[in-house]
Parts: structure tokens; sequence; C-alpha cells
């Protein structure tokens, strides 16, 4: 009853949010340092278990807690202890962070806000004034994470700003904005904490322009940028002949939407990449691979050098997206990285190299055929989607798997794929086994996984050279 | 996701209407006589009941040494030492209901606008700091729409109303405004 009670006076009160805001600025007593432990690196690297510091509670992303009070056992008496109203002005995919006992909530409109945990009380709320109208698109505002580190609590805005706020106040420390709102750049996704760096991934890069979608990283102090990867590859550049002979302008999408993950040891920062826009190869405008859509990205935390990529789905044509969350697991020594996609296909890379090691197809798409062995996708030529022509098609572009992440338990056989999110089209998926089987089309050898070039500050070069094994050519159906 | 809080574990869990979510997504033409609400964000927060046996987690904080924090504040006592009296506390009940509650709280948990002034919240605001801090902070900026409009003895009676129910323990003499500043807030010895 008493949460219900909080609950209904937190609704009230933020109906009166905009009416008190001047009232804000004397009711809330500056906070000193004073009980604030500042988040160093090598708390981040190994998080005591109560905390949860990254968007996924650790930075290999399993979303896993070692806590054990809650058991399976006692699970169905959990109580609501309390609620909390956020704002509402636009979608919300928010994950929180907790560092003892304070949870800092991402919230639409670029609001953050810190709460106690044990009782939902509100410390601090930073909420910047909204500017014209930001508010209610879709997936505009949406912040789905933010990250901690020092004694500041950092977030990446729907102005395409990149902004550092008192971890104790909420304060704006500083703010840097690394694109223009007006080509449709915005953040969705939040920045993680990578060698004492910032590493994010701006959205929006659906438009044609003279530009392309990037991963910046920045001084967590200051705010300036340190380094700027671009995640499509430009005419002339490595990969760039992957779009055929499209311009700049027309070579859009390779949005960085998700949050990525690091490994402290291999000082790596693992990122991952949207789909080619437009999404059809026939509007696109070419069907070669279009670098680096739908990749995963390895990069150097201090200077964004591409140390390796994978592209999980070359010449995507459905709106497949694979940029979803990277969870690095250990098996039998091995160091794996995890990822699925729309598709609903569980891939396996070695995290050192980006060599290609499993794929498996959970069986809700018809749309290609993956070699387990190479990790091949193969494209059913009748699905290919042409101008005019209807295709059923399975998963819709929901995706067998959304934005939604997916756990991982303390050992990797225990990898749950039961978060993955079944759409609508049981019946359809098993028209995949009555598809008939095709021959394999000849492997022509890729130019992509050998490429040794030099690279410049905004390039994304693949840089094979420095002691990693580069991922051997991945055959791939000649179109 | 989990976490402790006060060596408790808790449960939250963020909802709303995200992207690729039915709200957005089904089209309006094929459901036109379902209203789509708003998205409903909020943060729904779970635990055992506090009467069940739990594990003991780790603690969220360091063990506050009180000695050596009054100490090392240059104070000589803490709220924990009874510094206050039951009566002055209760005189500051009604007070503090008639000047503080629409924005604070009845149960001094807080508001949208208004910091919590119980438990950690407390704590995390003041703690660290001397009553007489926090007593000129009220004193002089509280109520926000009429600032040092009450009488002296009754901000002090309101400060000792919020050390009671932060559970600070009373002692036999009543709370006098000039120790405030050789008092310092602390959470609680040995937590």
């Amino acid at each position: 009853m008493k949460s219900l009670t909080r609950l209904a006076c937190s609704l009230a009160a933020m109906s009166f949010l905009s009416a008190s805001l001047s009232a804000q600025e004397t009711a809330f007593v500056p906070v000193t340092e004073t009980g604030f432990v500042p988040v160093t690196q090598q708390m981040l690297n190994d998080p005591e278990p109560g905390q949860w510091l990254h968007w996924r509670g650790t930075q290999n992303a399993w979303g896993y807690s070692p806590l054990d009070q809650i058991t399976t056992a006692n699970v169905g008496q959990l109580q609501l202890v309390w609620a909390w109203a956020m704002d509402d002005t636009g979608p919300q995919e928010a994950a929180p962070l907790i560092h003892n006992g304070v949870m800092y909530v991402p919230n639409p409109g670029n609001v953050v806000q810190a709460l106690d945990a044990a009782n939902g009380d509100l410390l601090w709320e930073y909420r910047p004034e909204p500017v014209g109208d930001e508010t209610g698109a879709f997936g505009h505002g949406v912040q789905k994470n933010i990250a901690i580190y020092g004694d500041r609590i950092f977030g990446a805005s729907s102005r395409a700003t990149i902004f550092a706020l008192d971890a104790t106040s909420g304060k704006l420390i500083w703010e840097t904005r690394t694109a223009d709102t007006a080509l449709g750049y915005r953040y969705t996704a939040g920045p993680i904490v990578a060698n004492g760096k910032l590493v994010t991934g701006i959205t929006g890069c659906g438009r044609y322009k003279d530009d392309v979608c990037f991963i910046t990283g920045h001084d967590p102090d200051t705010g300036e940028e340190l380094w700027r990867t671009s995640t499509i590859a430009r005419p002339g550049e490595p990969g760039g002949d992957t779009w055929g002979d499209l311009p700049l302008r027309f070579r859009a999408g390779s949005d960085a939407w998700i949050a990525g993950s690091y490994d402290p040891e291999l000082k790596i920062v693992y990122w991952a990449t949207s789909q080619a826009k437009p999404w059809a190869r026939s509007v696109r405008g070419t069907d070669g691979d279009a670098l680096y859509t739908n990749s995963s990205l390895a990069l150097d935390p201090d200077t964004g050098e591409l140390l390796w990529y994978y592209q999980y789905l070359p010449g995507e044509t459905h709106d497949m997206d694979e940029v979803f969350e990277t969870l690095l697991i250990d098996v039998d020594g091995r160091k794996k990285l995890y990822k699925m996609g729309k598709l609903g296909i569980l891939w396996q890379l070695d995290r050192e190299t980006g060599e290609f090691l499993d794929a498996i197809d959970v069986g809700y798409q018809n749309l290609v055929d993956v070699d387990r062995g190479t990790g091949e996708v193969t494209y059913r030529p009748e699905l290919i989607p042409e101008i005019g022509v209807e295709i059923n098609m399975c998963p819709s572009t929901s995706g067998f798997k959304g934005w939604r992440a997916i756990p991982a338990a303390t050992s990797a056989s225990c990898w749950s794929s039961t978060s993955g999110r079944a759409t609508s089209c049981g019946g359809t998926a098993r028209s995949r086994r009555s598809t008939p089987p095709r021959s394999r089309p000849e492997a022509e050898s890729s130019s992509r996984a050998t490429t040794t070039a030099t690279s410049t500050p905004t390039t994304p070069a693949p840089a094979r050279s420095s002691g990693r094994r580069g991922c051997p050519p991945r055959p791939r159906a000649s179109r | 996701m989990t976490y402790l809080a006060g060596g408790r574990q808790y449960v939250a869990i963020p909802v709303g209407t995200g992207g690729a979510s039915w709200a957005g997504m089904v089209p309006r033409d094929l459901t036109p006589h379902i209203r789509r609400p708003t998205n409903g964000n909020s943060i729904h927060v779970f635990a055992l009941p506090a009467d069940l046996p739990v594990a003991t987690g780790r603690s969220r904080t360091a063990a506050t040494d009180r000695d050596g924090a009054a100490v090392a504040a240059g104070t000589s006592l803490t709220v924990w030492d009874g510094v206050y009296t039951a009566e002055q506390a209760e005189r500051g009940a009604a007070p503090y209901l008639e000047n503080c509650a629409t924005c604070h709280g009845e149960d001094l948990g807080g508001g949208s606008n208004s910091p919590g002034l119980r438990g950690v919240s407390f704590q995390f605001l003041w703690g660290g700091k001397t009553l007489h801090e926090l007593y000129e902070a009220i004193r002089t900026t509280m109520p926000t729409d009429n600032p040092a409009s009450l009488p002296r003895e009754t901000y002090l009676d309101i400060l000792t109303y919020m050390m009671q129910v932060n559970q600070f323990p009373a002692g036999d003499g009543e709370l006098d405004a000039e120790a405030l500043g050789n008092i310092l807030i602390t959470e609680e010895p040995g937590a």
C-alpha cells in the first residue's frame, strides 16, 4: 500500500514538474563528495557483486549477478517494495546502474535521475530543457544506457551530444557535440568506459549525406574527442569497393545503436553495427557486402584503431539487424564472443582474432542458409526483395530478437536463448524446411578478410600486423 | 537487474514502451478500437519480505568509525550520541507536516522535486557534515516559497524531528543551537 502511495505521489509530482522547476533550484542542496566513492577502471573491470556498474552488469555483458539471497526457492515471495514513474515523454529502453546503494536511471528526453536504491527516493535529477520538437518521435529521446566513472555519470543525448554529470548532484560538467542533428544523427545508446576512455556509437545514420556513421572515443575529464572511427568504408578506402561504385552520399546505415562490451585483459572494445540503409539491395543500389555494416568491430579504446572486424550478414537486404549486445565468454580457455541478431542465429567468434567459430540457427528465419563450418551466409534467391514483388519472409522486421539483451549464466553451457523473442511467424518458420536445397554456389576469395592497410585517423582500416592473427578468408557466395 | 542496498538484495525491472513494442508496431488501422497508452515508463523494484532470513551480503559501505569520523571532522559528538529529546522531536512533527511535508513527503521520503530526508537519501546528502550546516541550510532556504519564515526554535524542533525519523537515538538533553557545530552526521556506527 505504501508503495502504491509512493507511486501515486511520484506520478502527481511528475505532472507538476514543469511548474516547480524554479523551486527545484533552491530545494536541492548541493551534495559534496562525502560518502561517494569514485569509480575506478579497476572497479569496472571487477565490480563487487552488489553493484551494477555497466549497462549489462559487467563489461562482458552477461547481465549476470552472483548475488544469492534471492533464489529459485524463494523468488515466489518477492514483494514490490517501491516503484518510480519515469519520464513518459518518449519510448524507454533504460538500463539503470547501481553504485553503493544509489540507482542512476537514464530516462527519455535526455533526463537522468539518481534514486535511493533501497526506497526510490529521488536524490537528484538532470533534466535539460527540451529543444524544439524532440519528444515523442519514434526512437528519439531513448537513452538505453549511461556510464559511471570517477565521480561522474556519462550519457549520450538525442541532440547528438555526449555529456558528463556530477554523480553527486546531477550538475552538468561538460557536453560535447559530435554530429549535426539536422542530418538525422542522434544517440540512443550511451557510452561505455574502456581503459579510462569513453567509447560511444551514434545512430540516426539512415539519411543520404556526405558523411557516415561513427564510433568515438572521448576524454572523460574534458569531453575532448580523442578518435573517431567510421562504421562505413568510404570510396577509395580499404573495403570501399564493397559498396560497388556508390558515392559516399549513398552509403548509409551501419548505425552503432547498442552499446558494446570491453575486455580489459585484451584491451579491446567490441562494438557492433546495424544493417545498411536503405535495407533492400534493390533500393540501396548495390548488392555488395557494404562494409562495415552488420559487423562486429574490435577497437583499440585508446586510438579507435580497427583491430579486426567480422561481418555477419554481407549485403543484408531484409532489415535484419545484427547490432545487438556482445557477450564475452571464455569456454575451455578460449576467449569467445557470442552474438545474436534479428535472424536468431547465434554466432561464435574468437574474440582475440575475429576468427569464425560457429553459427547456430535457432530456426525462426527463412531468408538465409548459414554454413556452420565457415559462417558463410547464402541468401535464398527467391526471398531477395525486388521492387514490386511480394515475399513471405520470416522473421518480420521486428526480428526474432530485438534490443532486449540476452543474459548468460556462469557456464557457457547454460547460455540462455529463452529471452529471444519469437515473433508471430511460427508456422512460417517451418516453411524453411520445405524450401528445396540448393547447390552451393562457387566460393570466391574475399578481400575483406585479408586486407592490410595503413590507417588514417578517421579511417577504419583493418590492422592485422600487431601480432594478432587475422581471421582466415571466409568463402562467400558469388552474386 | 539486481543489486544490494544496505545488505539486502533487490530486483529492479524497468518497464515501458520501447522500439518494436506492440504499441508502436501494430498498425493503427488494424486496431482502431484500441486506444494506445502512453508509455507507462517506470521502474518496479522487488525484494524478499524483510522478516525473511537472508544471508548477509557485503555491506554497501565501509564500516563507519564513529570516533574516527568525529575526530577527523573536528567534532566530539555524532548524531548517535543522544543529542536531543523525544519531546523536542514531537514538537517538531506538527510544523514539519505544515511546512515541509508537501514537498518532502509526510514520511520524509521526498518527491520528484525534493530530496528524501531519511535513510540513505539523508546520509547521501548530509553524511559527513555537521548539524550546524544542515540547520543553517534549512533555516535560510526552507520552505522554498517563504525561506527563513519560521522561528529559529521551530527550525530546531523540525531538525530534531528529522533526527527522530532517521532513528538517531534521543537522549536526556534538548538539542541546543549552540552545540550544532560540534555534532557530526554519520551513518550508524558499525553499519
